[in-house]
């Protein structure tokens, strides 16, 4: 089995990427290089963590790195809105559509081209892979050539929000790999929506560190409506120091195939994770959710509810752990996950695990999955509305009682529009293709 | 308007029906009283086209058309309303946005222009205000964590907001207190129309004294047993089903 994939990866030298003249960035882009080497691509024999991917069409892909677009792309259907925005084209930083003037003081974004020595050294983060096993992570370093760093002073608050989007644009199948850090300190305050739109084909990675330090809050919200071809392998890396809050609400809705590595880290005392994610399939769409959600110390909270749909041919996996580690005692872990299952051959694959090795721990998990209830679908029917109609409603209420807290209005408003747009216009109307 | 000829309906493997004829003419209100398990529900979920519900024989034909080979929502835009015996609570549908949403399916489906919001609004203020209905009702979920006698109500107000030609009541009198009894019986009341019509089923004599039927019938034994005016019900409540004969027609 030949992996064009990583064929790719470890031909890539560096030599044209940021940081090329700095001796750390090599050091570790040819450090994630070797780690791709050793695990052989992504998909490493019996890696539990890849089973449910389509690994082999994945790394089969021979993709060039694309170019920088020559002029702006506007974003398709996103309104500008005002306020900070750090836009990428095609894994590129696109200075021209973006707009850092509008961030407050205590805040400073900058794009990962633009980094100096002391820069590539204080956000060292950057540098560092995940865990051994993590080969996405890898990938994604070796190669990345857009990304940012956000920096947020202590106390600082940014609530405009910032708005995060990458475009997809290209005419031909490409690769690309985008690489950011998000620096909170102490009690800072951030509201941001991060975006993937427009067209594309070929595969995106990105990967992103989230570091709170004590009482930072995060607000996230997260809107994935790539393109219908693209391969979209997204990580974030939550690190959550004492008294820190992140919420998060993604909402999966584009992309032929989109998988979602999601690390968080409870490392302080109250530190509390509020996860929120919504995943609509259709046609031969796959979606999946790898989650590692670690209570490092005790009186940490984590609440994840999760809503998946899945029509056609779909396919639609949650998997990997919650783990309480010891010591970590008198925390509360919940995960929550209801789906609706809309064609016979579709598939939803809910297997989480729960590891508790702590004392007096709050733990609870429930996952079902379901069809629409036929009662309700009758009596929606009853009074006029079409079989397509009817389960449109259905589907667009059952996952929007996840967006119900998206504090932001007009986050919120955005985000149960594009719900609705996109099972209104669900081209096979949830039936087998 | 309605003709049912011999029809017959099994549920889950159970004749149910078994012969059931019944014209009903435009304008006319019809009660339909029987036993706790007879089969009047069942006609009205076969009448508005839920699945499950096998027709083994008869017909039923709606102005002219044959009623039973229509999709549930085609029904609706040609006319037929079910009110249903128990209102299912959908989360998360909102009221407005779903009553609007059906009223416009069914005007597109006869080719009327659709409401605008200002338009709908307008309608629903209207109608709110036949049956007291609070506002903040409207705003929730479609029946969501409505009290009993809420949900009836609110199945008066979107009969009266759709304005349908047939409306099947299905112990809508049922779980009301007096004043809301009254609100419902003054719904209908004020829908009542020549070109209207009604099949109201209950078990209780009371609600027909608010809504006066202009035939009452009981349906036993998978058919209707016995029809007659309005001191039919009354004879019903003071003697109950026993005294009916057993094959009458
Ligand atoms: N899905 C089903 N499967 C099996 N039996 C059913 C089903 N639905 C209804 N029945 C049976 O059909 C019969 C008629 O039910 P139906 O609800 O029509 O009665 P009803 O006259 O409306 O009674 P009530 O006055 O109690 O409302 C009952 O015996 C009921 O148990
Ligand atoms: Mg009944």
């Amino acid at each position: 089995m030949g992996s064009a994939l990583l064929a790719a990866a470890l031909r890539e030298d560096g030599s044209a990427l940021p940081g090329a003249g700095n001796a750390e960035v090599q050091a570790a882009r040819s450090q994630a290089r070797a780690r791709l080497q050793l695990r052989g691509g992504l998909a490493h024999a019996n890696s539990e963590r890849w089973r449910y991917m389509p690994v082999r069409a994945l790394e089969a892909q021979s993709l060039s790195a694309g170019e920088a677009p020559v002029s702006a792309v506007e974003p398709m259907g996103v309104p500008r809105v005002a306020g900070p925005r750090l836009v990428f084209a095609d894994g590129y930083f696109a200075p021209s559509m973006s707009d850092l003037r509008a961030l407050p003081p205590g805040a400073v974004g900058l794009s990962l081209a633009d980094l100096d020595d002391g820069q590539w050294a204080r956000y060292a983060q950057l540098l560092q892979l995940a865990d051994t096993e993590d080969e996405l992570d890898a990938l994604n370093l070796a190669q990345a050539r857009g990304g940012f760093v956000l920096d947020v002073s202590a106390g600082s608050v940014l609530d405009a929000p910032l708005e995060i989007i990458h475009v997809g644009n290209a005419a031909t199948p490409i690769a690309t790999h985008v690489r950011c850090l998000v620096r909170m300190g102490a009690g800072a305050s951030v509201t941001l929506r991060e975006r993937h739109v427009g067209g594309g084909s070929g595969l995106a990675t990105v990967s992103t560190r989230w570091i709170l330090e004590e009482g930072a809050m995060l607000h996230v919200v997260q809107q994935q409506q790539a393109g219908a071809s693209l391969s979209l392998l997204r990580r974030d890396e939550f690190r959550l120091a004492a008294r820190s809050t992140l919420r998060l609400h993604a909402l999966e809705l584009g992309a032929a195939l989109s998988r979602r590595d999601l690390s968080i880290r409870l490392d302080g005392e109250d530190a509390c994770a509020e996860v929120r994610q919504v995943a609509l399939t259709d046609g031969r769409q796959h979606s999946e959710l790898a989650l590692d959600l670690r209570h490092a110390v005790g009186g940490t909270r984590s609440e994840l509810r999760c809503r998946a749909v899945a029509s056609a041919r779909a396919r639609a996996v949650l998997h990997g752990a919650i783990m309480i580690e010891a010591g970590a005692d008198r925390s509360d872990a919940s995960l929550d996950t209801r789906n609706l299952l809309l064609s016979e051959s579709a598939e939803i694959d809910v297997r989480p695990t729960m590891e508790i090795h702590a004392d007096e721990v709050r733990a609870a998990h429930g996952a079902s999955v379901g069809q629409i209830d036929p009662g309700m679908m009758f009596y929606l029917r009853s009074r006029g509305l079409s079989q397509s109609q009817a389960r449109a409603m259905l589907v667009a209420a059952h996952c929007r009682a996840l967006l119900e807290d998206i504090v932001h209005p007009v986050l919120r408003a955005d985000a149960e529009a594009a719900l609705d747009a996109v099972v209104a216009n669900w081209p096979s109307g949830g039936q087998p293709a | 308007m309605l003709t049912i000829e011999n029809l017959c309906v099994r549920v889950g493997g159970k004749d149910i029906l078994q012969g059931l004829s019944l014209q009903v003419n435009a304008g006319e209100v019809h009660a339909i009283m029987g036993p706790n398990g007879a089969g009047k529900s069942t006609l009205g979920n076969v009448l508005a086209g839920r699945d499950g519900y096998e027709v083994t024989g008869g017909s039923v034909r709606f102005e002219g058309t044959d009623l039973l080979a229509m999709e549930p929502e085609a029904r609706a835009a040609a006319g037929v309303f079910l009110a249903f015996q128990y209102p299912v609570e959908i989360p998360g549908v909102n009221n407005t946005y779903f009553l609007r949403a059906a009223l416009n399916a069914q005007r597109l489906a006869r080719g009327e222009p659709e409401l605008d919001s200002v338009q709908f609004l307008k309608l629903v203020r209207e109608k709110l205000k036949i049956l007291d209905l609070p506002d903040a009702l409207l705003h929730r979920g479609v029946n969501e964590g409505f009290s009993g006698g809420e949900k009836k109500r609110n199945e008066i107000f979107q009969m009266a907001l759709l304005e349908p030609k047939l409306a099947i009541l299905d112990e809508t009198d049922s779980g009301l207190d007096i004043d809301a009894l009254r609100q419902v019986a003054a719904g209908v009341n004020a829908q009542r129309a020549p070109g209207r019509s009604f099949i109201v089923i209950t078990h209780y004599q009371r609600l027909l004294e608010h809504i006066r039927p202009d035939v009452v019938h009981v349906l036993a034994n998978g058919r209707i047993a016995a029809s007659g005016g309005p001191e039919l019900a009354r004879k019903l409540e003071a003697e109950g089903y026993a005294g009916l004969p057993q094959e009458a027609a």
